[in-house]
C-alpha cells in the first residue's frame, strides 16, 4: 500500500469496506483506490461498546466542515501492539509485576497479531522486537534509576507504520514523568498527530518508593505542572488516560483497552472543501444519540 | 581528618549498616580474601562477578574494612600491587552494582582513597588511573557534594568560608583529594568544573521549540541562573588551550551556553569541538548537540545535516536517530523517519550511545578508564590479565 504524501492518515484505501457489524475480510479493507482519511472512533454507552452503527448515524467535521462518510467499518484486522513499560527508577519497585504483565498481555492477543516491548534505561530499548503474539517472550527487563526517557520512547512507539491490513495500538504503562529525553512533550504531542497509532496511557506508579542508595535522578521533569503532554498525546490519537496499578489491575485495564480498540469504528472520508496542509481538527458525533461517549482521533496533519 | 579517626568512623558506620540490614547471606559466605586472590591472579571479571552477585552488601562492606589491610600485608613483596588490587576491585564491584548501590560504596571508595594517600607520599600512576575511574562512577551518580564538598567553588572563585552544615559528617571531597595529589592533571581539572555544573545544567540537550514564546516563567528562572553558568564557561575556557581536554571543554561550554539560551555561542563552541575532537564519542556529541542548537535557532535543515554527520560517526546511535527522525516525521519525510526508527529500534540490545551518558561526566569513558586502571596494576608487577587476552 502506498501512503499519502507524508500525511499520517491519508491512506490509500479500498472501497470494499464492509459495513459495521458485517464479517470482514481483512485483506479487502485496504485495496488501493483513492486518498482518504481514516478516523478511529470508539462509541460506548456507559462501559459497553455500541455496535451496528452505520455511516448515516455519524456526523464528522473536518476543520468545521461536514464531510460525507464513505465507509464505516469495525475492523477486526490483525494488530501491531506496542507495549511500553517504564522501567525507570520511579517505577522500579514493580519490576516483577511488570514482567508478569507483559506475559499476560501477550497471551491476550490473537495468533495473527504481533507485539513488541519497549523499555527505558540509559537508552530507549527494544526489549522484545516485533514478533508474532503466540511466540514465547524472552524478557530481560531491569530497572535503571536516575533517568526516564518517556518522551523519546513514546516517539519511537508512535513512529511505526503498520503493514497494509493491520492497525497499530500503543499502550504505555508509565507515570509519565520524563527525565533526560532529547524530545520534549510538545514534540511527542506533534508526533501523535501524525501517527497512525492509537495511544493509550495507563498511569502507573510505584509510589515514589526510591532506594536512597541508588543513583538519583539528574533532572527535574521540566514539563511538570505545566502541560500533561502524555495525556494530550493519547487523546489526540483517539486513545486516553487510565489509572491503574502494576499487576492484575493493569492487565484488566489493558483488556478493556484491547476490547474497545477491536470494537472501534473506522470512519473513512475524502476531505472536501478544506485546505490540505496543516492541522485538521476532526469531530465525530452520533447526533441521534447524544448520550453516547465517543472517543475519536482529534485530527491529523494534512500535506 | 587523620587516618585512624577516619577508619574508625567508616568501620563504625559499616558495623551499624551491617547490623541493621537483614542479611540474606552471613559474613562467612563472603570470602573476600579468596576473591582478591582470584583478582590478583588475573581472573578479574569472574572475581568481580562473584562479589557483585552477593545479595546483601552489608557483610561484604564490613569484610572490606576488616580484611583488606591484612590481605595487603600478607605478601610484603607485593604490598603495592595488592593495595592496587584492593582499590581496583572495589571500583569494579561498585561499577557492577552502581545504579542500585552507589550510596553503599561511596564511603568505602573514599576510605580507600585515604589508604592510598597515607601509604604513599608520592602518588603512583595507578593512583592517577584509579582516581580517574572513580570520578567516572561518581559521575553516573552525579555526586557533586561527594566529589567537591558542600560549598564548591570554581578554580577562579574565592573559597567559601561557610561552615559545613553537618560538621560530624562532612562530604568526602573526593575529587579535591585527587587534585591535591595531581594538581596539574587537566582531566581532573575538567572533572572538577563539570561536577560543579551538575544541578546547573538541567535538560541541556532537549529540543526547545515552542518554549521560547510559551514559557516566560521558565525563561525567567533561567535568567536568574545565568551568572553561575557563565562562571563555568570562564573556568572551562582556561582548558581550551590544553590539547588533551580542549574538545571536551568546548562541548561543556556549548552545554552551558545552551542552558542560558545563548544558542549562537553554543553553536560556536560545538563547532570548535567538531574540529579538534579526536575520539569518536566527543566528536559525535559535538555534532548531535550542534543539531539540537540549530533546531533552537530554527534552522531545521542545518540541524538535519548535523544529525546525519553524527550518525556517520556513530552509526545507528539511538539519540541521533530519534533527533533526526523527529525532524523528518514533522516534515515531508515521514516514510524516511519510519524506516530509520524501524531499522534502529527493531534490534536488541541497543547500541551504546555516548549522548545518553554526557550528563554523567566521564562515565561514558568508564570502559577505557577501567582498562587503564587494570593496566596500571599490571605495571606494578607481572600480574597476568586473562580478561584482556
Amino acid at each position: 500500500m502506498r501512503r499519502g504524501r507524508g500525511s499520517f492518515l491519508l491512506l490509500i484505501t479500498g472501497s470494499s469496506c464492509l459495513l459495521a457489524g458485517a464479517a470482514l475480510d481483512s485483506q479487502a479493507v485496504f485495496r488501493t483506490r483513492t486518498e482518504s482519511v481514516a478516523i478511529s472512533a470508539s462509541v460506548k454507552r456507559g462501559n459497553s461498546p455500541v455496535a451496528n452503527l452505520t455511516a448515516s448515524d455519524f456526523r464528522l467535521t473536518d476543520n468545521g466542515i461536514a464531510q460525507a462518510i464513505e465507509a464505516v467499518t469495525i475492523e477486526s484486522v490483525p494488530l501491531d501492539v506496542t507495549l511500553f513499560m517504564d522501567t525507570s527508577g520511579s517505577t522500579a519497585g514493580a519490576l516483577d509485576r511488570m514482567k508478569r504483565n507483559v506475559i499476560s498481555i501477550a497471551g491476550m492477543l490473537r495468533p495473527d497479531d504481533q507485539i513488541r516491548l519497549l523499555t527505558i534505561g540509559l537508552s530507549v530499548d527494544t526489549n522484545v522486537p516485533w514478533q508474532p503474539a503466540g511466540k514465547p517472550i524472552s524478557l530481560d527487563m531491569k530497572a535503571v534509576p536516575g533517568i526516564s526517557l518517556v518522551y523519546d520512547a513514546l516517539f519511537v512507539a508512535l513512529t511505526h507504520t503498520p503493514a497494509a491490513g493491520r492497525r497499530h495500538l500503543v499502550v504505555a504503562m508509565t507515570d509519565g514523568q520524563d527525565c533526560g529525553s532529547l524530545l520534549d512533550g510538545a514534540r511527542v504531542l506533534d508526533a501523535s498527530g501524525r501517527s497512525e497509532a492509537v495511544l493509550h496511557w495507563i498511569y502507573v506508579s510505584a509510589g515514589g518508593d526510591f532506594d536512597k542508595q541508588s543513583v538519583p535522578a539528574w533532572c527535574t521533569p521540566s514539563d511538570a505542572g505545566e502541560e500533561d503532554f502524555v495525556e494530550q498525546s493519547a487523546i489526540r490519537t483517539g486513545g486516553g488516560k487510565h489509572r491503574s496499578r502494576f499487576g492484575d489491575p493493569a492487565v484488566r485495564t489493558f483488556a478493556q483497552i484491547l476490547d474497545e480498540f477491536r470494537r472501534s469504528y473506522v470512519l473513512r472520508y475524502s476531505p472536501r472543501s478544506v485546505k490540505g496542509q496543516g492541522w485538521h481538527t476532526v469531530t465525530v458525533q452520533v447526533p441521534a444519540q447524544p448520550a453516547l461517549t465517543i472517543k475519536a482521533r482529534s485530527g491529523y496533519f494534512g500535506s | 581528618m587523620t587516618r585512624l579517626p577516619a577508619i574508625a568512623l567508616v568501620t563504625m558506620t559499616l558495623w551499624v549498616a551491617a547490623g541493621t540490614s537483614a542479611p540474606a547471606q552471613g559474613p562467612q559466605s563472603v570470602d573476600l580474601k579468596a576473591l582478591l586472590d582470584q583478582y590478583l591472579r588475573g581472573d578479574r571479571d569472574a572475581a568481580v562477578a562473584s562479589a557483585a552477585a552477593v545479595q546483601d552488601l552489608g557483610p561484604l562492606r564490613l569484610r572490606f574494612v576488616q580484611d583488606t589491610p591484612g590481605w595487603i600485608a600478607g605478601d610484603p613483596a607485593q604490598v603495592e600491587t595488592r593495595r592496587a588490587v584492593v582499590a581496583a576491585f572495589l571500583l569494579e564491584l561498585t561499577a557492577a552494582r552502581l545504579e542500585s548501590d552507589w550510596g553503599r560504596f561511596s564511603d568505602l571508595i573514599e576510605w580507600q582513597c585515604l589508604q592510598m594517600r597515607t601509604a604513599n607520599a608520592t602518588p603512583s600512576e595507578f593512583e592517577r588511573a584509579w582516581h580517574a575511574a572513580s570520578h567516572a562512577l561518581a559521575g553516573r551518580a552525579r555526586a557533586r557534594q561527594w566529589l567537591l564538598g558542600e560549598f564548591a567553588v570554581l578554580p577562579h572563585q574565592k573559597p567559601s568560608k561557610a561552615p559545613p552544615s553537618d560538621p560530624q559528617h562532612p562530604p568526602a571531597r573526593h575529587l579535591m583529594h585527587a587534585l591535591e595529589r595531581f594538581p596539574d592533571d587537566p582531566r581532573f581539572q575538567l572533572s572538577r568544573i563539570v561536577a560543579w555544573t551538575w544541578g546547573r545544567d538541567t535538560e541541556p540537550t532537549r529540543n526547545v521549540r515552542g518554549r521560547d514564546d510559551d514559557e516566560p516563567r521558565a525563561m525567567a528562572v533561567t535568567r536568574r541562573r545565568l551568572p553561575s553558568q557563565l562562571e563555568a564557561v570562564i573556568a572551562l575556557e582556561t582548558l581550551t588551550n590544553i590539547t588533551e581536554v580542549a574538545a571536551d571543554a568546548y562541548v561543556r561550554i556549548g552545554i552551558m551556553q545552551f542552558v542560558v539560551r545563548d544558542f549562537g555561542a553554543a553553536l560556536r563552541a560545538y563547532e570548535q569541538a567538531q574540529e579538534i575532537a579526536t575520539d569518536l564519542a566527543t566528536k559525535f556529541i559535538a555534532f548531535l548537540n550542534a543539531g539540537r542548537t540549530l533546531e533552537a535557532l530554527k534552522r531545521p535543515d542545518d540541524a538535519a545535516r548535523a544529525y546525519t554527520r553524527a550518525l556517520e560517526i556513530v552509526p545507528d546511535a539511538e539519540s541521533a536517530t530519534i533527533a533526526l527522525a523527529s525532524l523528518r516525521f514533522a516534515g515531508d519525510e515521514r516514510e524516511a523517519a519510519v524506516t530509520m526508527i524501524d531499522t534502529v529500534f527493531n534490534r536488541r540490545p541497543a547500541p551504546a550511545d555516548p549522548a545518553r551518558l554526557i550528563p554523567y561526566g566521564t562515565f561514558l569513558r568508564w570502559p577505557s578508564l577501567k582498562s587503564a586502571m587494570r593496566a596500571a596494576i599490571s605495571s606494578t608487577s607481572p600480574v597476568p590479565n586473562r580478561d584482556a587476552e
